[in-house]
């Protein structure tokens, strides 16, 4: 008999645990939503979105001259208030002149973070500014074509097949909602500190990405299409008053 | 939405003054030139002198013939260099003598703008063979200018 009430107690005593350990990790999880609630800061850098887009003004260069290829892709991961970006393009550029024949063909890329200087911007539209590296890899081909009274008329083929410049890049630009996920952009350059080697007799012409590898500094625009894929809701923004 | 219509209007602004600012000025000119210019010192005293060639001949080494620079008389010689090779012969004749001078160097080939087209240029002139008492390199860069890129000590 005292063992049956020792039994029943015990199971008694049990249930009350289980229960109360249930009731501890239900305030638990409780006490964790409403800590969110109120102290989102951390959500702030989980990523909300990731935005892609292409380059349009290199889109308008091709259809003027169907020999001339080139793309450049973007993308951005939002982590608050900055951006992870990275940009890839490529290029096959054949050039026929008087007297030259040249052909620029290669790849470059572009990695960097950008500031949202406003946040408070609605619709993820951002206006930012950013430092990038950047570097290309890619290979020319020039036909010279020499009219010597002297030594008579022929041609000097020179080619440089593997060269490799970096630089790097302060960029400012725009990022504007337009529609559903559609955004339009500008971003200017300005690239700096490039240096470019791999180079024998052919002195570098045209970098793909960056311009003229006469210049050891430039600037440069581009404009941008992008399409936002939202990973997370976010609350709309406000502006903080002073 | 009507801030994203100002800052863009602003772009557009920034951007068609951007497309100004970085119109391309261009600028064919190229100070290069494809003429080494040799000058005659007298080995004695160090001082430059007149050289009077009955001729010097230019050998081709690509088409394998040559062709002669006639009656020169100057202390000053402007001697031709191979556009289709890096090494080119020159042999001196005068009056009961012959010398040979084998200049190598090296070709730069450098497009200057589309528009103005490219070139070669010619650098680090180095000394092959000679008969000269001496040769010495004053400026290995063969530029438009007067300044002499070899002088020959006899």
């Amino acid at each position: 008999m005292n063992k049956r009430v020792l039994l029943l107690m015990i199971c008694l005593l049990s249930m009350q645990l289980v229960f109360a350990q249930e009731k501890a990790d239900t305030e638990k999880k409780e006490a964790k939503k409403s800590t969110n609630f109120i102290n989102p800061k951390w959500m702030e850098y989980v990523p909300s979105g990731i935005r892609l887009g292409t380059d349009i003004s290199r889109l308008g260069g091709m259809l003027s001259n169907p020999d001339f290829r080139q793309y450049e892709m973007h993308g951005d991961i939002d982590f608050g208030k900055y951006f992870l970006t990275a940009d890839w393009g490529s290029v096959n550029r054949p050039r026929s002149l008087d007297g030259l024949s040249y052909l620029n063909a290669g790849s470059y890329f572009r990695v960097g973070i950008d500031y949202n200087i406003t946040p408070y911007l609605k619709e993820k539209s951002v206006f930012f500014a950013g430092l990038r590296y950047a570097q290309a890899n890619f290979s020319e081909t020039a036909t010279l074509l020499i009219n010597s009274p002297i030594w008579g008329d022929g041609a000097v083929d020179q080619v440089n097949e593997s060269l490799r410049a970096n630089w790097l890049e302060f960029t400012l630009g725009l990022k504007v909602h337009l529609a559903y996920n559609i955004f339009l952009g500008y971003t200017v350059r300005y690239r700096a500190n490039m240096n470019v080697r791999g180079f024998d007799n052919l002195v570098p012409y045209e970098i793909p990405g960056y311009g003229r590898a006469s210049e050891t500094s430039n600037f440069g625009l581009n404009y941008h299409l992008f399409y936002r894929i939202p990973v997370r809701q976010t609350p709309e923004p406000v502006k903080k008053k002073k | 939405m009507r801030k994203n219509l100002v800052f863009l209007r602003f772009f557009g602004i920034l951007t068609f003054g951007l497309l100004i600012a970085c119109a391309e000025d261009v600028d064919c000119f190229s100070n290069n030139s494809s003429l080494a210019k040799v000058t005659f010192f007298t080995r004695s005293n160090n001082q430059a002198r007149n050289v009077e060639f009955d001729s010097i001949l230019v050998l081709q080494a690509r088409t394998d013939s040559s062709f002669l620079i006639s009656r020169l008389s100057s202390n000053l010689l402007n001697l031709p260099l191979d556009p289709f090779a890096d090494e080119s012969a020159y042999v001196f004749y005068r009056v009961n003598r012959i010398d040979t001078l084998y200049l190598g160097y090296e070709r730069f080939q450098r497009i200057i703008s589309v528009q103005c087209g490219a070139e070669q240029a010619y650098g680090r002139l180095r000394l092959i063979q000679s008969t000269f008492d001496s040769v010495a390199f004053i400026n290995p860069s063969v530029l438009r200018t007067n300044e002499t890129n070899i002088r020959i000590y006899e």
